[in-house]
């Protein structure tokens, strides 16, 4: 008896089954492990599938061969942090936490795109955030200068460039000093 | 620190004379939504962790200088005669005063300025000015909002911005808001068109409390409709034009009463002159309808009382307001408490 076909990408050989609760409407779908993978329903090696099954707050399904028949999964989204379901949030219109904007991000987009003119931000950041965005132009405009130095030939003003990249490397990567504290390795060598 | 009493005692700070287009426009306001990183936002977090994290809050924010002295209240331990008063001098909102528990305001001295604890979002900054100018509001906010950030650690996404509880807040997490009177447009009976051209602009248009309330005295409030995509002086630049349209618009709706029935106009406002000036029982709603019609006659100079004095009126007309400072529990006491307070005011400046 051959597999039936992927409920998703229509291939063949769809050997996971389970069952989808999305907004209280529970759906049965049978589809293949490239799409099972993908949406986190399998373990998997991949960094961004294991944080998706972890978003999706999925138990992993145990491998089958082909032919045999799978152990059934249920699904329904929510939050890791705050426990909000995706069937919640429908109804309410209100997310839980932070995180949840993370977990439903695929959901919220199109919503933002109804709403708001643009789906990114463009105002304020917090002090942290402003500094990191601070240094991450300050590298663009030297490897941008670096570059315009080299292609020039100046290469004294190159390795001018080069070292203060070098400095601010340093200064980005060094452990942050706990408030209170006395900033430690300034006299380095 | 200030207590609640000696708030209640004090004049409402962002009601002052010569404001920017004080005449059309009440006050301008700023409001920043803020979530806590790590933090189940307040309508998911039960009980107890919203007590707690409001004793966190105001334990981290003890002593900001920029509030000078300022009140740190936790609203379940006010009555809710004193919640309704916070909310008539727009210092917390509605649901606030409605359901208190685990949540809190810190105001600030002169009540130009405050932070909500656990409305929908965790922190509601806000600051308050006279008159139209948004500017001025949003740098007062701002600056809050920067002390607060250097205390606190805000949850925020580099595409989304200040991560809030409902999308409509997402990005700059803004609103910003001008109180603003519009009785001409009111009488030439325009306020569909009214509500259409504002909608069309993508700013929403609203009553004297906000959000459900209704259409009071001809105030409206005007606010900007979106908040992310957009910087939030593009947003402030938006609102105020859209702002200074309405004042034109109102001006030539004006001229158009005046020329079709200046008299039918004149006798409406010495009229409400009138039962303002000696009436001896007043409801809350009818001294906003009138003092409205004061506004226009002094607008259109038919007479001559200052705008600050019709502020302080409606203020104070407020029925919280009309129980505290006229101590009086029953609705029949406060309408003639209320009656003498107008009566007195008015006697002061009499044309």
């Amino acid at each position: 008896m051959s597999d039936p076909r992927c409920d998703l990408c229509g291939g063949q050989h769809a050997t996971v089954r389970f069952t989808e609760i999305d907004d209280g409407q529970k759906t049965k779908r049978t589809i293949c492990r490239t799409c099972a993978e993908a949406r986190g329903l399998l373990e998997s090696t991949s960094p961004t599938v294991t944080v998706l099954q972890k978003l999706l707050s999925v138990a992993p399904v145990p491998k089958a061969p082909p032919g045999e028949t799978p152990a059934p999964a249920t699904v329904e989204r929510s939050c890791p942090s705050c426990a909000l379901s995706l069937a919640t949030f429908r109804r309410q219109g209100r997310l839980g936490c932070a995180m949840c904007w993370t977990v439903f991000e695929a959901q919220l987009v199109p919503i933002l795109r109804n709403i708001q003119p643009n789906v990114r931000h463009v105002g304020k950041a917090p002090r942290t955030h402003a500094r990191q965005a601070e240094l991450r132009q300050r590298f663009a405009d030297l490897r941008a200068e670096l570059e315009r130095a080299v292609r020039g030939e100046d290469y004294e003003r190159a390795a001018h460039v080069r070292d203060e990249i070098r400095t601010l490397e340093r200064l980005e990567s060094a452990p942050a000093v706990p408030a209170g504290d006395e900033p430690a390795g300034e006299n380095q060598p | 620190m200030t207590t609640w009493a000696e708030l209640a005692a004090a004049p409402c700070g962002w009601l002052s004379d010569h404001a920017p287009q004080g005449g059309a426009v009440l006050s301008s306001r700023i409001r920043l939504a803020r979530n806590l990183a790590g933090r189940t936002f307040p309508q998911r977090a039960r009980r107890p962790q919203r007590s707690e994290l409001r004793r966190e809050i105001f334990e981290r924010t003890h002593g900001l200088e920029r509030l000078n002295a300022g009140a740190w209240l936790a609203l379940d331990e006010l009555e809710q005669v004193q919640r309704r008063f916070l909310g008539e001098r727009q210092l917390v909102s509605q649901d606030l005063v409605e359901s208190p528990e685990g949540r809190g305001v810190v105001i600030a001295t002169d009540q130009t300025m405050s932070f909500m604890v656990n409305e929908e979002d965790h922190l509601r900054i806000q600051a308050i000015r006279s008159g139209l100018d948004l500017d001025a509001a949003y740098h007062a906010a701002d600056g809050l909002e920067c002390d607060l950030d250097a205390r606190l650690e805000f949850a925020y996404s580099e595409r989304f911005g200040f991560l809030t509880a409902c999308p409509t807040n997402a990005g700059t997490g803004m609103r910003a808001s001008v109180l603003i009177h519009l009785p001409g447009i009111c009488l030439n009976k325009e306020t569909d068109r009214l509500f259409e051209t504002l909608r069309a602009q993508g700013l929403t248009i609203r009553g004297f409390y906000g959000e459900g309330s209704a259409m009071l005295g001809n105030f409206f409030q005007i606010s900007n409709a979106t908040t992310l995509g957009m910087r939030e002086a593009e947003i402030l630049e938006k609102l105020d034009r859209a702002a200074r349209e309405l004042i034109a618009w109102e001006e030539q709706a004006r001229d158009a009463l005046l020329s079709r029935a200046r008299s039918l106009l004149e006798d409406r406002i010495w009229r409400s002159y009138g039962v303002l000036r000696y009436a001896r029982v007043l409801s809350a709603e009818e001294v906003l309808n009138h003092a409205s019609l004061l506004r226009l006659g002094i607008g259109i100079g038919t007479l001559q009382v200052p705008v600050q004095v019709l502020n302080e009126i409606l203020i104070h007309g407020q029925p919280a307001h009309a129980q505290v400072l006229g101590r009086g529990d029953q609705p029949g006491e406060r309408d003639t408490w209320r009656a003498e307070m107008v009566r007195k005011k008015l006697r002061q400046v009499e044309p």
